[in-house]
């Protein structure tokens, strides 16, 4: 089974800083995978086949020894699809250029994470479903695969259906799926041997698709002036009972 | 089972075993690295100074090439008291002599683009991975065991830190290091303007500042404070022996919080932010305290082997890992060249230290340690200075004496014969 | 302008129409249920689709598309739950647009929307606008519901989707699932706590105080400590809760949802260093396990 594990490389929210015109700062930032992607790394190799990374990015995002990590996790080769156009997609525009990408390297199954750790906007593995006009799911929080089906848990706020489906087929997983392996070094020393295809958006014959939200600003919130009164010690806990009784209303 | 073998595995990717790895891959020996941090650097930490005139030879255009932070352009040390400091500030042109200088370094920087340079040479690097014991068949050395797995090697370089327990388990470090062979080090980083750091420090664009207090920042126990400036941002710090600070009764934080409250250093970083805190352990015992360097299979280098040197006024530790980890290649290529790994045939690494500034250098400073248990330089002699130097500056409008008189009366205060045999002790040592 | 309202759970449709309210316009809603409840949304038009219990909710996605691309509206309301966010995703893809995902702060602009999204989990926020035919999810509990009747329901027949998914069975989900959004008071707990027993600690302080457990992610990831409905950060969940209580939180990450919008802040934690403490209305520099059995002591007693 052929199968194409979508992942996003992000910045380190812990690194980004806030300007004094509250702007975001990602200078410091380190670039990290979205650990979502992560679980469906894991669930390939789990489903076990022929694995294939697929990531896409502006030119900020290549990085060797991101490459380096991902490939230690599973995926046999690696492609990247970096282009300038591509700094800051939106949801449809990552979706299309994965399609176009997906369809170039071939596919049984893709599997994507739930979200993204950035915007966490649970779009692009579903849009890529559509764009590729395949069965797709989401928040599959189990999934088995054979004879060409897979057999996917789909865990609602409410309830969970078991649905089946034929391949070729998306699916996105939940980040409690599975527990992503931590690589050994001989899986490190392997990812430094294994393939890395690099394409540009003329490699794959489509020009830069169109943006489709507007991004109006990014800031970091106003902070709350809070009143900070604060005491020390357990033996403060009746005083800080008396400070907060009127305030929480049951 | 397939054994993967290498011809070198080194345990440690700071400056020492990168300079190891980088040597081994430029003559073409298959060598890996594996570092316990998710990159080179991120368990690391100097104040800190690094002298360059190690990499004469290595890495050829290093001043040119190297993320250096600032060229040192004057070094400055002082005696602290609560309230008062001296200061004497040496700055000149042969500060600055190629293949002499020295320069500031953020180990977070400076060790991942150095390890980033043995890759480029043909070594590889594995992350994230701790180390976790040896493979010894035969009272040999043979490879490393990491979680479930090994991996194995002809010789296995110990570059794992100051706190390896490695040395233990391979034979070398043969006594447990007592807390008198090891120092505490806290810095705190902070953010700050670039041409502020100048005008503050006085220095040219470029330019650095190495500065060592003594007295009040290691709560009079031997150690001391640091102040080393960064292209844009200050490292401030204090260094405790670690045999002290067991009966201290101050913690590293509340140290590191009246050193940056007195009145000569708060004005240095008035308006800055801070942005990181780190800790370390510095190896300190010295000369007379280095664990055996090799044995059949394998050698130590840098913090590992205790090659440090903590003079009080300088502190060298990452030239003496450079250094190492050269001796280290060289007796490794040669070794393979004979395909013996044996002691015998590693004893070569000794041979080269001891022919190198290494071993001249920890030879010469081992009295230091011993000298620098001395509390009075740490306690007395800052007071004592300045007392001298109230006597000297203060003027009340009463009856002068003369500056001789002053000067003899504070030193026979605190005892003339200390002070003598301090002074002899010290200059024997120097 | 005209607005068409879609939610998977057909007691949501009260607060979409509040929503869409807001915006002015031709309000029209696609509905899964029979004619009965698809007459009880305050709308100009409720579209039906009969529900059949041997289809999948996906299988619908094909008579919901056919009917956005008969009557063209220029905004789509979805309930933000995984069903709905499912459904704006094909229909965006199908539309080739984006969706504005968890959209707060909502408002007319032009003939679309404008409104604000949680960024890194809430380091940031992301003012954005649509273009072209707007889709936007919207998180519960941020406009009060209004009812009625709709003047006018349409049914429409079932559309095959062809998508091949088959449902094989439907089990309930076990455990609670807790809608933390609408909770009035959230006892949030972090890395401080150490075991799966302490949550009880904290599950008894938020039923003194009427309120809900939440936990941050490091908690609940695998050590399956709490439910997933109860992570707080960077799940896009706009949680804007009367009382926050972060007990063994840190603070460090700015992306703790909510502890902006959070109308009081109450800190337990025994650093007494922790950035939590610079962002909280009342603190305590305490040991949870010492402090929170009094206090929920104290407030059952009240």
């Amino acid at each position: 089974m052929n199968i194409l594990v979508c992942c996003k490389i992000v910045y380190e929210e812990q690194d980004i800083s806030v300007l004094p015109d509250r702007g975001l700062s990602y200078d410091r930032a380190e670039l990290k995978l979205s650990l979502y992607d992560l679980n469906a790394v894991e669930q390939a190799v789990q489903l076990s086949g022929n694995i294939r990374a697929l990531s896409i990015g502006g030119k900020n995002k290549d990085n060797g020894k991101i490459k380096k990590n991902l490939l230690s996790r599973g995926p046999q080769e690696l492609y990247i699809v970096t282009d300038e156009a591509l700094s800051g997609a939106d949801t449809h525009q990552t979706a299309t250029v994965l399609a176009a990408a997906a369809k170039k390297i071939g596919f049984d199954l893709i599997l994507c994470g739930e979200g993204s750790a950035d915007l966490y906007a649970q779009q692009t593995g579903i849009q890529l479903g559509e764009l590729l006009g395949v069965p797709v799911i989401s928040s599959v929080s189990k999934l088995t695969a054979a004879d060409g089906k897979i057999i996917a848990e789909r865990t609602a706020d409410d309830s969970v259906d078991v649905i089946e489906a034929p391949l070729p087929a998306v699916v996105c997983l939940t980040s409690d799926i599975n527990e992503p392996r931590i690589p050994g070094m001989k899986d490190i020393l392997a990812a430094g041997k294994k393939p890395v295809t690099e394409w540009s958006l003329a490699d794959l014959g489509i020009a830069a698709p169109e943006v489709t939200v507007d991004v109006i600003s990014i800031l970091a919130p106003v902070g709350k002036d809070r009143k900070r009164i604060i005491v020390e010690g357990d033996d403060k806990a009746t005083e800080l009972f008396d400070n907060i009784k009127n305030e929480v209303r049951s | 089972m397939s054994e993967e073998k290498f011809d070198v595995i080194i345990v440690g990717g700071g400056i020492a075993g990168s300079v190891t790895a980088l040597l081994l891959a430029r003559a073409g020996l298959e060598v890996v690295m594996i570092e316990r941090g998710n990159y080179s650097g991120a368990k690391n930490m100097t104040g800190g100074r690094l002298y360059s005139h190690c990499f004469n030879g290595i890495i050829p255009d290093f001043a040119e090439i190297a993320p250096i932070e600032r060229k040192v352009m004057h070094e400055r040390v002082s005696m602290m008291t609560e309230t008062s400091n001296f200061t004497f500030d040496y700055t000149s042109d042969r500060l600055a002599q190629p293949g002499k200088e020295s320069y500031i370094v953020l180990r977070g920087i400076f060790d991942r683009w150095l390890a980033e340079q043995a890759e480029k040479a043909g070594a590889m690097a594995v992350n994230g991975i701790l180390v976790e014991n040896l493979i010894i068949r035969d009272g040999k050395v043979c490879g490393v065991i990491a979680g479930e797995e090994q991996m194995f090697a002809d010789t296995v370089v110990l570059a794992d830190g100051a706190n390896s327990q490695l040395t233990t388990k391979a034979g070398l470090q043969r006594k447990p290091v007592t807390p008198h062979q090891i120092a505490i080090g806290a810095k705190e980083l902070f953010e700050l303007d670039e041409k502020k750091i100048e005008g503050r420090f006085n220095l040219a664009p470029g330019e650095g500042s190495a500065w060592l207090f003594a007295g009040w920042p290691s709560g009079g126990m031997t150690g001391g404070g640091f102040i080393y400036t960064n292209k844009a941002s200050v490292s401030l710090g204090i260094v405790v022996t670690a045999a002290e600070f067991i009966n201290a009764r101050k913690s590293v934080n509340e140290l590191l919080e009246q050193f940056k409250a007195h009145s000569a250093v708060k004005p240095l970083i008035e308006g800055s932010k801070l942005i990181e805190y780190s800790g370390h352990m510095v190896a300190e015992g010295g000369y007379g305290m280095l664990p055996r360097l090799y044995s059949d299979g394998v050698v130590a280098v840098g913090d590992a082997a205790h090659l440090v040197i903590n003079a009080g006024y300088t502190v060298r530790g990452m030239d003496l890992a450079v250094g190492s980890a050269a001796a280290a290649a060289a007796a490794i290529i040669s070794a393979k060249s004979r395909g013996d790994f044996s002691e015998k045939s590693l004893s070569m690494y000794k041979r080269l230290l001891d022919d190198s500034f290494v071993m001249r250098d920890m030879r010469r400073f081992r009295k230091y340690p011993r000298f620098m248990e001395n509390r009075r330089i740490f306690n007395e002699y800052p007071e004592m200075a300045d007392e001298i130097f109230a006597g000297v500056f203060v003027t009340d409008g009463a009856p002068q004496a003369s500056m001789f008189s002053k000067i003899f009366k504070t030193a026979k205060k605190n005892g003339l014969r200390n002070l003598a045999k301090d002074c002899i002790k010290g200059v024997s040592t120097l | 302008m005209k607005i068409l309202l879609f939610s998977d759970n057909n007691e949501n449709y009260g607060e979409l129409c509040a929503a869409a309210g807001t915006l002015g316009g031709e309000i029209t809603a696609f509905i899964i249920a029979d004619k009965n409840d698809a007459g009880n949304i305050p709308v100009k038009k409720a579209f039906y689709v009969e529900p059949d219990a041997s289809k999948l909710f996906e299988n619908y996605y094909a008579s919901f598309k056919e009917l956005v691309f008969n009557e063209k509206p220029d905004v789509i309301l979805i309930s933000a739950t995984k069903k709905g966010r499912y459904m704006g995703a094909r229909l965006a893809a199908a539309l080739k647009t984006s969706v504005l995902t968890d959209l707060s702060d909502m408002e007319a602009d032009g003939n679309g929307i404008k409104g604000a999204q949680m960024y890194y989990g809430g380091a940031a926020v992301r003012t954005v606008k649509s273009k072209g035919m707007a889709i936007a999810t919207l998180p519960q509990g941020s406009f009060a519901p209004v009812y009625g009747k709709a003047e006018d329901v349409v049914n429409i027949p079932y559309k095959d989707d062809g998508s091949l998914l088959k449902k094989v069975e439907t089990r309930s989900k076990a455990g609670r699932t807790v809608n933390l959004v609408t909770a009035k008071n959230v006892v949030c707990v972090g890395r401080g706590v150490t075991q799966k027993e302490d949550i009880a600690l904290a599950e008894a302080l938020a039923k003194a105080i009427g309120g809900e457990v939440g936990c941050s992610r490091p908690v609940a990831e695998g050590s399956g400590f709490l439910d997933t409905s109860r992570y707080i950060g960077v799940s896009g969940l706009t949680l804007k809760p009367d009382v926050y209580f972060a007990v063994g939180i840190s603070g460090q990450i700015q992306h703790i949802i909510g502890i902006n919008s959070a109308r009081i802040i109450i800190a337990v934690n025994k650093d007494k260093n922790a950035p939590i403490f610079k962002v909280c209305d009342y603190g305590i520099v305490g040991d949870l396990y010492k402090v929170l059995p009094i206090l929920t002591k104290m407030f059952e007693g009240n």
